[in-house]
């Protein structure tokens, strides 16, 4: 079996972006990974891009981003899971070069969200959510993990502090990523006296919408090769989904989608959760965390909120060294790319001051909606 | 019939199904209609038109639900979606129905915590005439809807601001002056509803007739004289005097001046500024022959005429002109004990204003100081003022209602 592999990665700086256009956002990522390839552009045979189009100005941004980075006349399309569209994008990358159809592909995920105001990034975010039997009630994606952090409260008792221990971890670790958008570290305390947005989460329990964009060059075995001293090949693979309307949504303290896209990537590996060395999870907000410590495998259901001091560099396993999306911001179709280029770092020996010793299997767990897609990637040296 | 069943929010979105149309009718008569398969033996709530099991519609049946059931869980709101701000802090819950299936809803959170697992009892309500929603009553709290009539308030309050006074509203099938006919009717006047849609109208005054209020329509397009005329004889045949007129009948047509057709202007300056004069001209020899004297004119300005408004020469002139008009007519008719003043409205949620992007919208509703778009009520109270004994030392001025928008 013929492996796949990323060997080249870009990240811009995440954040308020008013200072380029999506093109030009793009474009940063792109240079950064094509140049750690050492790869030409004709070398692409195909860009897939991963972005959530409702949020931007310039619709249809396949084909004004593919020019701007001078990629005609190769193909070109968008994949959309809301937060988890790049995820998908390497998934379809990854089956494009297994079929043999391309050799190289470029997965971009390019997200400008700040365009909108913030109440109408709300409404647009709300209705990825039932537009029909839930946002005509105002539903928001804080009140949707709202729901769910009430749900694990009750069911298993975790405390608004163990939340927003999450977050103090993230920001911790998000104060040594110049690439995020918070380079500040935060206390329980400051959590906890943050105003409400939707309770129980403080406004320091959420990510920030953000601007960004990231990309990886993924290549088949033989160009990763030929191309790449250090290749980080893809593992395994899960995607899943869970019905997406809280009207039919068995549970509310775990997303099933995440649990059964583990299991998936896990078999394919051939590793189970302890063998994780380092992960990137989907916590758009901290409870969203506490589920993927649960639903991921990496500790027994109902105990995440007990978790985040394992999820140290130090601890069992550990999750958002990077900052996660709390402290990086999440461009929702940025998101999922952002997170492999994490994990590639720390399996590269390139993550610098929030480098894991030994990392030799990574994860990355990126949810889209309120939980009714769930992608995960397993990588490994 | 169909464009009143409207939903909440999102409005026109689930009348789209035939499903979401009897659905929502069912609600409006105070049902909670789900559906099952006989075959697969499956609840659903919401109702769906096919089962996801076997696939089909064949066996799909219609059920009546309890509406009781307990809470699944909650969450506050504090930061709304756009459209949401002036319910915030508002409280979603999910609440799982005893026969299967679930809603989600508002719920009120006053008494004891909100707990999940809380039994509760759904109950369907239709408010603002057309929006149907659900009601979710908790074990302390009543069952009764809140639905307070002229009367009740009355008994409330000991004392109505407008009580035995009659009032003519132009253009009050609608937004600003469908809300100022139904406050006045609340406060105790006998209302004539005029506009040029009779079933508007029509459903204005049959809304203030089921909460104990009189009123009575009138078809009038106020850029006739002859119906202006004919407006002012009906009502002081059907009430015997008239006290207040809400000059409020009014359009919006925009085009750049460059490209602004004579039929245009011609209508706007109809409507808004000839449509006011010659309502006052019709009104002013009662006012000046009627015993005791007394009355008071409300003229509708706007913000937009205060600084002009790209492609909107005919309106703004034409509002403009309202208040020039307005202080002519506060000297000439004061000495008849006439009131004459302006509302100035803001940045108002009505039909007018509907079809501006939201992007546009945003960007306005952040220049305002209140942070948040005006709505039709917030007019009508000030309207109220002006028509009672409060404003009695007012005339000639222009009052501004626009959370600061324009100050």
């Amino acid at each position: 079996m013929s492996q796949v592999g990323i060997i080249g990665i870009g990240h811009s700086k995440f954040g308020r972006r008013d200072d380029v256009t999506v093109q030009e956002l793009a474009f940063e990522p792109f240079k950064e990974a094509l140049t750690d390839a050492g790869i030409d552009r004709k070398d692409i045979g195909a860009t897939i891009i991963g972005g959530s189009p409702v949020y931007m100005t310039q619709r249809s941004i396949a084909g004004p981003v593919t020019e701007y980075l001078g990629l005609n006349p190769q193909p070109v399309w968008l994949t959309e899971a809301a937060c988890s569209s790049s995820a998908v994008a390497l998934r379809t990358a990854y089956a494009l070069i297994k079929s043999k159809m391309h050799d190289i592909i470029l997965v971009l995920g390019v997200q400008k969200m700040l365009e909108n105001p913030t109440s109408e990034i709300l409404k647009i975010m709300g209705r990825t959510g039932d537009v029909q039997w839930e946002a005509p009630y105002g539903t928001t994606f804080a009140s949707y993990y709202g729901m769910y952090a009430q749900s694990h409260m009750a069911k298993y008792g975790t405390t608004s502090e163990q939340l927003a221990a999450v977050a103090v971890k993230n920001h911790y670790y998000g104060a040594m990523n110049p690439l995020a958008m918070f380079q500040k570290e935060i206390s329980i305390k400051q959590v906890l006296e943050s105003r409400i947005i939707a309770s129980p989460l403080h406004i320091f329990d959420c990510c920030a919408n953000a601007d960004g964009s990231a990309a990886l060059i993924v290549a088949n075995e033989e160009k990763a090769k030929q191309l790449s001293d250090t290749p980080i090949w893809i593992k395994g693979l899960g995607a899943a989904t869970a019905p997406f309307s809280l009207l039919t949504r068995p549970e509310l303290a775990t997303l099933s989608s995440a649990e059964n896209a583990s299991q998936q990537a896990y078999n394919q590996a051939k590793v189970s959760p302890k063998d994780i060395d380092v992960a990137e999870v989907h916590d758009c907000f901290t409870i969203a965390e506490i589920m993927a410590y649960e639903d991921l495998g990496f500790t027994n259901r109902g105990k995440g909120g007990e978790f985040v001091e394992e999820a140290y560099i130090g601890g069992q396993i550990p999750v958002n060294v990077d900052g996660g999306l709390k402290a990086k911001g999440h461009p929702v179709g940025a998101t999922g790319c952002s997170q492999v280029v994490g994990i590639v770092k720390q399996l590269r020996g390139e993550a610098g001051k929030c480098q894991v010793d030994n990392v030799e299997i990574g994860l990355t767990h990126n949810v889209g909606g309120h939980g009714q897609y769930c992608v995960i990637h397993i990588f490994s040296r | 019939m169909k464009s009143r069943l409207k939903q909440f929010g999102y409005r026109d979105y689930i009348s789209q199904s035939k499903m979401g149309t009897r659905f929502l009718s069912a609600l409006r008569k105070g049902r909670l209609e789900g559906t099952y398969c006989s075959h697969c033996n499956i609840r659903y709530y919401p109702p769906r038109a096919n089962c996801k099991e076997c696939l089909s519609d064949e066996n799909i049946k219609y059920i009546d639900y309890s509406g009781e059931g307990k809470i699944l869980s909650f969450s506050e709101v504090h930061v709304p979606p756009a459209g949401f701000e002036r319910f915030t802090p508002y409280t979603i819950c999910v609440i799982d129905l005893k026969e299967g299936g679930r809603l989600v809803a508002w719920i009120n959170q006053e008494g004891e915590p909100l707990k999940i697992g809380e039994k509760v009892r759904v109950k369907p309500e239709v408010i603002e005439e057309d929006r149907v929603t659900y009601r979710v009553i908790r074990a302390n709290q009543s069952e009764e809807t809140t639905k307070i009539t002229a009367k009740e308030i009355e008994s409330e309050v000991g004392f109505k601001k407008l009580q035995g006074k009659v009032a003519i509203i132009t253009g009050g099938g609608k937004g600003i002056g469908r809300e100022i006919a139904l406050e006045y009717a609340q406060g105790g006047a006998k209302v004539v509803v005029a506009a040029r849609t009779f079933s508007d109208i029509e459903a204005v005054v049959k809304e203030i007739r089921e909460f104990g209020g009189e009123a009575f329509a009138v078809t009038c397009d106020v850029a006739n004289a002859e119906n202006v005329q004919q407006l002012i004889t009906n009502t002081i045949e059907k009430f015997k005097q008239i006290d207040i007129l809400v000059n409020n009948a009014g359009i919006s047509r925009s085009a750049l001046i460059s490209k602004m057709t004579d039929n245009t202007w011609n209508s706007v300056i109809n409507i808004n500024l000839t449509g006011t004069f010659n309502c006052i001209r019709a009104i002013a020899p009662y006012f000046m022959s009627k015993r005791p004297l007394g009355g008071k004119i409300i003229n509708f300005t706007s913000t937009a005429a205060k600084y002009g408004n790209l492609g909107q020469a005919a309106y703004v002139a034409s509002k403009w002109g309202i208040i020039a008009l307005s202080k002519t007519a506060a000297r000439e008719l004061a000495r008849y004990k006439v009131n004459v003043n302006c509302i100035m409205p803001g940045y108002i949620e009505t039909a007018m204003t509907a079809d501006t992007p939201s992007l546009y919208k945003e960007e306005t509703i952040a220049q305002i100081p209140q942070m948040r778009i005006g709505f039709p009520i917030d007019v009508a109270k000030v309207a109220v003022f002006l028509a009672s004994s409060d404003s009695d030392y007012m005339t000639g001025s222009v009052l501004q209602v626009d959370g600061g928008l324009r100050m």
